[in-house]
């Protein structure tokens, strides 16, 4: 453990005397918060942004199936699901409401909605209306409305929507970094010097990767800092948060191990790293806002632990999931980041000889 | 083999290298390489023992069956041109590679990879494996402690690398401003910080001027006169003349001679190391 904690002290030491690392790692983040913050202001405003509507088909009249064409083709963005899918959708704000079609003579429409949402409210029951009864002179069913109170509040700001992905841009700078290390230890001979000390390979091994999940955890508790200071930035559930947090940086530090093994010189690893770390930021919603990609790129996002980290967090921050809810995100990242571990630190010994 | 080992002149220098007795002579029993070297190393005995030593990279033979031994208080020259399994031998001592094949004994300690054995090794690898954004008082605090040096004689042992490196003056500079020669003999004083019983030291003058190089000298053969043992890589036929009594050459991965350098000579006939190395490894260019 002596050994651990001196080769994480030494590491961490490096990390702050490296100018270009404390570039990656704090300044990049920063810069790319205050841009991408300051130019969504202007989508912050959910009540004008096209949400979609979710249709329950109960009943299996033909008139049902007839009604949900016309909804499908009335301009709205639907899909179709079951009830309980319905009201979670509309809970959890990925859905404005829902219309549930079912064999009820008298009531035979369900409109589920947050009651927060009046204007699409009465789009809705509009819509509904004119589907039910294409002419004007028929008699309206009536529309029984249910009210789904919605659990997660909306950004205030859009700092708060690029925070997840600002904090993401900083892990992701310290597992390119560490990763890199670990290389130059090994083509400047230190990593020789270090093998031939009387530590274990665990110890080492420990050492590498206590330095990284201690950067990773001071960086984003840093980075948090200045957001809520400088930005406004609040934070929903400090506990869902710190939880986020630490499933973020099992993620990112197992994925250290890994990237460093995708190459033997500095330059090579430092090219494949960020390539992958890249990638998984492109596809995973760093860069790109996963609400606006298209269907096949965002079902390839799920093989992003970018996605994940930032799921999570904005789950904690203003999304307010629940923790059941925050399971699936955190496990996803621990997984990710344990697997990654044992993938790296098992190359290091069969392969590079650790 | 003769047990006099009276102090040599080895250069102008020889002043500023620091006895080792100064930091040697006070009892650690918490860390026993730290005791006196007269209470370790009374005698010559056998201290380590390798035999068969193989080891392939992929298609390369870096060595084959290579057989050495080596006494307590000993110094024994490695030479070799260039690629001739010098570095992967001193890996393979310093318990840094593994064999194919082969044992290594470090008698009364146990096998290199051992964490006995490795308070007791002194290794400076042939590259600077030094951290250059740390300065020179906090890469020998680093490798001190990783090497167990209590806390109570850090402050002591580090004094002495930063004066056998002969870097008083500029400890709290990074290692990274250093030129080549401060940084050759930090690497020396990294190796020697935590005071082992033996010392591997792969090509330690590469690279540095006559000055720096005499002083790295003055101080290997202050350490190899205190009593530690020691192994020493190069194919400077000079630096081998000054420091080693012994003399093992190597070539292609196999051990081609090993024993006295006096006896050697006399028994090829040739008037000197250079002129045994040659006779032994040939005398054509080995540029492949």
């Amino acid at each position: 453990m002596t050994a651990s904690l001196l080769i994480a002290t030494k590491d961490l030491r490096l990390l702050v005397r490296d100018k270009m690392a404390l570039f990656w790692v704090v300044a990049f983040p920063l810069v790319f918060a205050l841009f991408f913050g300051s130019v969504m202001k202007a989508g912050v405003d959910a009540e004008s942004a096209p949400v979609p509507v979710v249709l329950v088909v109960e009943s299996s009249a033909p008139a049902a199936e007839g009604i949900a064409n016309a909804l499908e083709h009335s301009g709205l963005e639907t899909r179709r699901g079951t009830r309980g899918d319905a009201i979670d959708a509309v809970r959890l704000g990925d859905a404005v409401a829902f219309v549930l079609i079912r064999d009820d003579a008298r009531t035979p429409v369900e409109l589920g909605i947050d009651p927060s949402r009046r204007a699409q409210s009465a789009l809705l029951t509009g819509l509904i209306k004119a589907a039910l009864a294409p002419d004007a002179e028929a008699q309206l069913p009536h529309i029984e409305t249910t009210r789904v109170e919605r659990a997660t509040t909306l950004p205030r700001s859009g700092y708060e929507i690029v925070l997840p992905a600002m904090l993401i841009w900083g892990l992701l700078g310290c597992a390119a970094t560490f990763a890199i290390s670990l290389v130059s230890e090994r083509s400047s001979g230190t990593l020789l010097r270090l093998r031939a000390a009387p530590i274990s390979r665990a110890s080492l091994l420990g050492g590498k990767s206590l330095a990284c999940a201690v950067a990773c955890l001071a960086d984003a508790a840093l980075l948090s800092l200045l957001a809520r200071i400088a930005l406004g930035v609040r934070i929903a559930d400090p506990a869902k948060y710190a939880a986020a947090l630490l499933a973020c940086t099992v993620c990112f530090t197992g994925l250290t191990m890994l990237l460093c093994v995708t190459g033997k010189t500095e330059q090579a690893v430092a090219g494949a790293g960020w390539a992958t770390l890249l990638l998984f930021a492109m596809i995973g919603g760093a860069m790109v806002p996963l609400s606006i990609m298209p269907s096949w790129l965002a079902e390839l996002s799920d093989w992003s632990p970018v996605k994940w980290g930032i799921w999570a967090l904005e789950g904690s921050t203003w999304r307010d999931l629940r923790w059941h809810e925050l399971a699936r995100p955190l496990g996803l990242l621990c997984g990710f980041g344990c697997a990654s571990f044992a993938a790296g630190v098992s190359i290091l010994i069969v392969w590079r000889e650790l | 083999m003769s047990d006099e080992r009276g102090p040599r002149n080895l250069g102008s220098s020889s002043a500023n290298v620091p006895k080792m007795d100064s930091s040697f002579a006070q009892a650690d029993s918490a860390h026993p390489s730290l005791l006196p070297v007269s209470d370790v190393q009374l005698a010559r005995g056998p201290l380590l023992r390798a035999t068969g030593l193989t080891k392939r990279y992929g298609r390369v033979t870096a060595l084959a069956g290579v057989d050495l031994e080596l006494d307590a208080r000993e110094s024994l020259a490695l030479l070799g041109p260039n690629g001739a399994g010098k570095t992967t031998l001193m890996q393979l001592l310093a318990g840094v590679i593994q064999p194919d094949s082969g044992t290594i004994a470090w008698v009364g300690l146990g096998e290199p990879a051992s964490p006995q054995v490795r308070r007791e090794l002194g290794f400076a690898p042939q590259a600077l494996a030094l951290y250059p954004q740390l300065t020179a008082r906090e890469n020998l605090q680093f490798f001190a402690r990783l090497h167990g040096v209590p806390r109570a004689r850090l402050e002591e042992r580090v004094q002495y690398g930063l004066a056998l490196a002969d870097l008083e003056n500029r400890a709290d500079r990074r290692a990274g401003t250093f030129s080549g020669g401060m940084q050759r003999r930090l690497n020396l004083a990294c190796a020697v910080v935590h005071a082992p019983r033996c010392l591997l030291l792969d090509e330690p003058t590469v690279g540095v001027d006559p000055h720096s190089r005499n002083h790295l000298l003055d101080a290997v053969a202050q350490l190899r006169d205190s009593g530690v043992a020691l192994i020493y890589s190069t194919h400077l036929m000079d630096e081998a003349d000054k420091l080693c009594e012994r003399v093992a050459v190597i070539d292609r991965g196999r051990l081609l001679v090993v024993g006295e350098r006096e006896a050697l000579c006399r028994e090829h006939a040739c008037a000197g190391l250079g002129e045994l190395f040659l006779q032994l490894t040939g005398a054509e260019l080995r540029d492949a």
